[in-house]
């Protein structure tokens, strides 16, 4: 049997067991409570020895400590601004630009990490049966380690970010506005500002137009209106997938009381939320492409996004309650559409890549 | 004790089949959670007066959930005996259960504690959550454990908690932590009744002879079905609808030895949350007066009587 240990927030030892500091040889793994509403000041640990902990292969681990499934949301706009800007002949400065995506990518994964940790901090992972990569939770790291990775990789984001700046200064527009709002991120509130009504902004802004904006000014191209449009559109469904994850969560984080678009509609009118909101990213693809692109590729986004629509509003109208397989399911059918709508869009774009570098008009 | 008349009020002479339904709705139940409360009442020194009136609070709240409960499953049995619904009319099963809940509300709001009656508002509140969200996962057979341990905190472990904790609200007893600590032993205790009660249905440590398979047969996977059906097929999960007996319920599983794997893999599981209750306990200790200390050693055996369902003393 292993040992069991509460400890009030204002026990001495407190942060060390939160941090995992207090041994070389254990893990404090923190336990889940049902009861949401809960004081947060007041923890049961279960102490494990390092060695009796399950860790999955290398990859996995590693793929769900930085949470690797998120870095599409960042990898695709900065993929479209690229092959926009190839297309656009508009490439300026190609060394600039790919310091800035290294630089972004370490920023996100700076933000995973540090978000994980606050989770941890904050006492949302005991609440939240799926909050972050849940790798702290296991006892595959320590919440030090975590935190410390979330300076390296933030600093070194920073280091990778500063030559595009210095060349091209307008860029600290949008990365100044994308630190502060990190730093209010990952710094401010007692239940995280994740969980803030106002988070939806945030993430639209970090996934969408300030990224797209901001990664085109750092190869020395002007601002357009397409990769502000890129931008709307990646940013939304980055927010789409957030909703989708409050959706799944509507009653443990409404008995917790946090405030975001869902808990605020509640469970129907969320249904109709998230049906509008799958439906307008579709047509503005469309639109998008319709625009900017050859009238076959509309063609096809409008048909993908019909199917796609078609199947994601059949399961929300099948949908009863918040608890259940059919939530689980439809869950999953959203997270699917999304995956299928943006490997579809990457996938083009991979070939007008290639095409352009092989030089076919 | 008579946990039926607290105030002169309760069940006016002029209702007569008021009064018949509920003679017949209180009489053979165990009574375990005004036991749990005389067991509190005794090591608090609770006056017999505040006991009376805990007692005869969840026991309301208790029956007036059966009530509605076997209503909605159409159980056409309780403890024995035609369900209420059944026996008179599904319109006086909903209005005996609403009359308890009300009386409920009359007597304690009565007794002048107002955080007491906020908590406890709260707990029918969470009952009637529970029961709604059991509700909508009856024929899913795809339903996971953890999902239904949600239900059940809400539907059984809320009137466990109050039974720990409102005592202590009853003297005014307010700390934070101390309730934090009481409202995790509660849910616990609740957990570890419900799945034993649930093991019932497959015949495990069924000594009060409890009709086998009747959740699966109402299309409601309970907790012990939802953890040992993890990891089936679509196709396999699709035939524990048709199961009609305990062979047929094994055979979906792969066998009798699976059976039992699953049932030892389940109970050790569940020794873990009697590990954490005992934790938890020890914890309370820290926060009893020197005179209550020896509640702690009394609400050590619950997990016994209500998990291992072996008989108290």
């Amino acid at each position: 049997m292993s040992e069991l240990k509460t400890l009030n927030k204002s026990d001495s030892d407190f942060q060390s067991y939160l941090l995992g500091t207090f041994s070389n040889t254990h893990r404090a793994l923190p336990l889940q409570s049902l009861n949401v509403d809960s004081d947060q000041e007041r923890v049961t640990f279960q102490i494990v020895p390092v060695q009796q902990i399950e860790t999955p292969d290398f990859f996995v681990k590693w793929s769900q400590v930085f949470k690797l499934h998120t870095f599409i949301y960042a990898a695709l706009p900065m993929f479209l601004i690229i092959v926009k800007n190839l297309f656009d002949g508009t490439l300026i400065n190609p060394l600039d630009g790919l310091l800035a995506a290294v630089g972004a990518f370490f920023l996100h994964t700076s933000l995973n990490l540090r978000n994980d940790f606050v989770d941890h901090m904050k006492g949302l992972d005991r609440v939240l049966p799926t909050a972050g990569s849940r790798a702290i939770q296991k006892g595959w790291v320590t919440a030090q380690s975590v935190k410390v990775w979330a300076w390296i990789y933030f600093i070194l984001g920073v280091l990778f970010g500063l030559k595009p700046v210095l060349d091209y200064p307008q860029v600290l527009l949008f990365v100044g506005s994308l630190s502060a709002l990190g730093v209010i991120l990952i710094t401010s509130f007692r239940m995280g500002v994740k969980y803030r009504s106002w988070t939806e902004l945030l993430v639209f802004l970090l996934l969408g137009p300030f990224l797209t904006s901001g990664f085109q000014l750092s190869f020395g191209a002007p601002l357009d209106v397409e990769a502000v449009l890129i931008g709307l559109l990646t940013g939304w469904v980055g927010v789409f997938s957030l909703h989708l994850r409050n959706f799944e969560l509507l009653m443990v984080q409404s008995q917790a009381r946090f405030r975001n678009s869902i808990t605020h509609l509640g469970f129907d009118s969320s249904k109709v939320l998230l049906k509008i909101w799958w439906s307008t990213f579709c047509l503005g693809l469309v639109l998008l492409h319709v625009l900017y692109s050859l009238p076959e590729v509309a063609l096809v986004f409008l048909v993908s996004g019909f199917f796609a629509s078609f199947v994601f509003w059949k399961n929300l109208d099948r949908l009863q309650s918040p608890l259940g397989s059919d939530m689980t399911k439809t869950l999953r059918v959203g997270k699917q559409i999304a995956l299928l709508q943006m490997s579809l869009w990457f996938s083009l774009n991979f070939v007008f890549l290639i095409l352009v570098t092989a030089g076919v008009e | 004790m008579n946990i039926k008349i607290y105030d002169p009020k309760d069940f006016p002479a002029y209702l007569p089949k008021l009064n018949l339904l509920y003679d017949d709705l209180f009489s053979g139940g165990k009574g375990f959670r005004s036991k749990l409360i005389g067991l509190m009442a005794q090591h608090m020194g609770l006056d017999l007066r505040t006991q009376e009136l805990l007692s005869q609070t969840i026991e309301f709240i208790h029956n007036a959930s059966l009530l509605h409960d076997d209503l909605i499953d159409r159980s056409v049995l309780r403890r024995g005996k035609p369900a209420a619904w059944n026996k008179y009319t599904p319109e006086y099963a909903v209005l005996a259960g609403d009359y308890l809940l009300a009386r409920v509300m009359v007597n304690l709001s009565g007794y002048g504690n107002i955080q007491l009656v906020q908590y406890t508002a709260q707990v029918i509140s969470d009952l009637l959550e529970g029961e709604w969200l059991q509700d909508s996962l009856v024929k899913d057979m795809n339903v996971e454990l953890s999902q239904l341990d949600r239900v059940h905190n809400l539907k059984t472990a809320s009137l466990f908690k109050w039974c720990l904790r409102a005592p202590f609200i009853a003297q005014q007893r307010n700390e934070a932590q101390l309730h934090t600590n009481l409202e995790e032993m509660g849910t616990l205790l609740g957990q570890l009744f419900q799945r034993s009660d649930d093991l019932l249905d497959y015949n495990i440590r069924n000594n009060e002879g409890k009709a086998v398979l009747g959740d699966l047969k109402s299309g409601y996977l309970n907790s012990f079905a939802a953890y040992a059906s993890r990891g089936l097929s679509r196709d396999q999960r699709e035939k524990l609808r048709t199961c009609q007996t305990m062979a047929d319920f094994q055979s979906v599983l792969g066998g009798a030895s699976q059976f039992d794997q699953h049932v030892s893999e389940f109970d050790k599981m569940n020794e873990f949350l009697i590990q954490l209750y005992s934790h938890h306990l020890k914890t309370l200790s820290g926060y009893l007066k020197d005179s209550e200390k020896d509640l702690v050693q009394s609400l050590a055996p619950l997990t016994d009587i209500l998990y291992w369902r072996k008989v108290s003393s």
